[in-house]
């Protein structure tokens, strides 16, 4: 039996697991960083710590953010990191045997699988692939900011 | 002296027989022959004779000559002389006659100057008397004019009056029917003042309650603003609450999270997380259903109060009207008190004007009357002009016929010489 957080991105409804999550929090007044990229849309204050916020929508290639009240903050194996995203829905427990599905099943390598729920599709991501795929557009704007500053 | 003619020839008779007598006497003793003293008597005799027969017929054919031509001399009329005999000395009946002749002239000529000067005046009076009658035929004529246009307009006035009499009556009528009417009027006007003042006490009813009612609306105002506040104080709460509610279900997910973190052990500790979850989302759902129907009583408090402001501005425009209302009531009544004493004043003067109608009908009644009395009166007058008139002409043509017969006698009379002095006598 897993735990599963969903929630909506544009029309679709993704979901994470709640041992991946560190906690939810009210969205505070977002910090934007200086030279960030599109897909870090600042940082809050969360436990005295700076944890940057990563616009999640446009990681998964929607176009903006609705901007929920509500921001997901990622376990700490995954580094300080937030999530916004669009709204939360409520808890979903599924079978163990659910676990990760075969690799046929989803061809996108940031969602670990696909279940249903009821009568919508959910599509359950895979925090490494989300973190990975962060890390590589803030390392490909860094080295664009570098660039451009040794060039100034 | 006076001695009649038959006593002259007897004088004459006798004095040829005297003288025969003498002169057989005297004869005689004549130196003449006797043969001739018969002669000489009767020649003697018959000179004597015919010196007293001369004296004699000589004095008396004078005195008838005389007197022939004084009678012709009357005959035609010359009454200028008396008649004037010779002096005599022994006056006869010649002079009687003679003095009746000249009495006869005188009285002719008295009578003549008399018939003359009346002719005269007579003619002079009948002139007159003509002019005066042909211009009082004249002025007869003007006067039966007159009296003609008289009659005609006594006609016309006869039947002006009947007009005016009928018109009066009219008239007459038409005042009883105003005097009815104003009766009628101010019992009118009577009822008016009394429904004005109905309706007065009705608006200060209405005026009342609306001002009660206004009052309970204010009151209720008030009450509703009271409750909308106190509602919006209860939505207040219900968002703390909400908000209470999401803190709680947020802090629910996050003890979720944790208990799945913590893996079996916070098995126990995700299931008073997901109850308190499940509480959270119950309030949450409670204060959203008690938030809809905050919003819907607020929407409902908003239109009662809509409702009441215009229910308070249409009873303020209701009373305004009202107190208008009361305001015309009491013009009404002012009006209507006015209009009872003017028709009240109207039927006194109409009664008055209906008794002065009656007596106005009875006196063109009276004056119709008289009028055609006066018609029938002129008429009558017109007649009588006429026949003056008439008769006026009659002495007119009388006046200047006897005018013609004054000429005619003075005519005649001028034939009369009475010459200038009546005392004129005869050579």
């Amino acid at each position: 039996m897993i735990q599963v957080l969903p929630f909506e991105i544009g029309n679709e409804i993704y979901a994470l697991e709640l041992i991946d999550i560190q906690e939810v929090v009210e969205a505070p007044k977002l910090h934007p960083f200086p030279a960030a990229p599109e897909t870090v849309s600042g940082a809050i204050a969360f436990h005295g710590r700076i944890v940057p916020v990563v616009n999640l929508p446009l990681v998964l290639g929607f176009a903006t953010c609705q901007g929920s009240s509500r921001v997901i903050v990622l376990a700490n194996q995954y580094g300080p990191l937030a999530l916004a995203i669009d709204r939360l829905r409520p808890l979903i427990a599924l079978e163990k045997s659910f676990g990760k599905d075969d690799e046929s099943a989803t061809k996108e390598s940031l969602v670990r699988s696909v279940f249903a729920s009821g009568n919508n599709m959910i599509s359950l991501l895979d925090v490494n692939y989300v973190v990975a795929a962060i890390e590589t557009a803030c390392t490909s704007r860094g080295e664009q900011y570098a660039r451009t500053s040794s060039g100034c | 002296m006076r001695i009649e003619i038959s006593y002259k020839f007897v004088i004459g008779f006798i004095a040829v027989v005297a003288s025969v007598v003498l002169l057989n006497l005297l004869v005689p003793r004549l130196d003449a022959p006797e043969w001739t003293h018969q002669l000489i008597t009767v020649i003697g005799a018959l000179l004597v004779g015919l010196i007293f027969g001369w004296l004699f017929s000589r004095a008396f054919t004078a005195n008838i000559k005389i007197l022939t031509e004084g009678a012709e001399r009357l005959s035609h009329g010359d009454l200028s002389r008396k008649v004037r005999l010779q002096k005599g000395l022994f006056s006869d009946e010649t002079e009687d006659l003679s003095n009746s002749l000249n009495l006869v002239v005188d009285s002719l000529r008295n009578l003549v100057g008399q018939i003359r000067g009346s002719a005269l005046n007579v003619n002079e009076s009948s002139m007159a008397l003509a002019t005066t009658a042909e211009e009082m035929t004249a002025t007869a004529h003007e006067v039966a004019g007159s009296i003609e246009q008289i009659s005609r307009g006594a006609e016309t006035q006869a039947e002006m009056v009947e007009r005016v009499s009928r018109v009066v009556r009219e008239m007459a009528e038409q005042i009883e029917l105003v005097a009815d009417s104003s009766s009628k009027l101010t019992e009118s006007a009577e009822e008016t003042t009394i429904s004005a003042r109905e309706g007065e006490g009705l608006t200060n009813k209405a005026l009342e309650s609306m001002k009660l009612v206004l009052s309970q609306i204010e009151e209720n105002g008030a009450m509703i603003v009271d409750f909308s506040e106190q509602v919006q104080k209860i939505g207040t709460i219900i968002d703390v609450i909400t908000g209470i509610a999401q803190k709680t279900n947020l802090l629910a997910l996050n003890a979720t999270i944790e208990a799945a973190r913590a893996g079996e052990y916070g098995h126990g500790f995700a299931v008073v997380a997901e109850e308190v979850s499940k509480l959270a989302d119950s309030t949450s759902t409670s204060a959203a259903e008690i938030t809809r129907l905050i919003e819907k009583t607020r929407e409902q408090s908003h239109k009662v109060q809509l409702s009441m402001a215009q229910s308070v501005t249409s009873i303020d425009i209701g009373r305004e009207a009202v107190d208008v209302t009361g305001n015309a009531f009491k013009a009404i009544i002012n009006k209507a008190e006015a209009a009872q004493e003017r028709s009240i004043d109207i039927r006194d003067l109409t009664e008055k004007q209906r008794h002065g109608s009656q007596a106005i009908v009875e006196a063109i009644e009276e004056i119709a009357r008289v009028a055609e009395v006066n018609a029938a009166a002129t008429e009558e007058v017109s007649a009588a002009t006429e026949e003056q008139t008439a008769a006026m002409e009659e002495m007119s043509f009388a006046s200047q016929r006897l005018s013609r017969l004054a000429e005619e006698l003075l005519t005649s009379v001028r034939r009369f010489n009475l010459g200038s002095d009546h005392e004129r006598t005869a050579p």
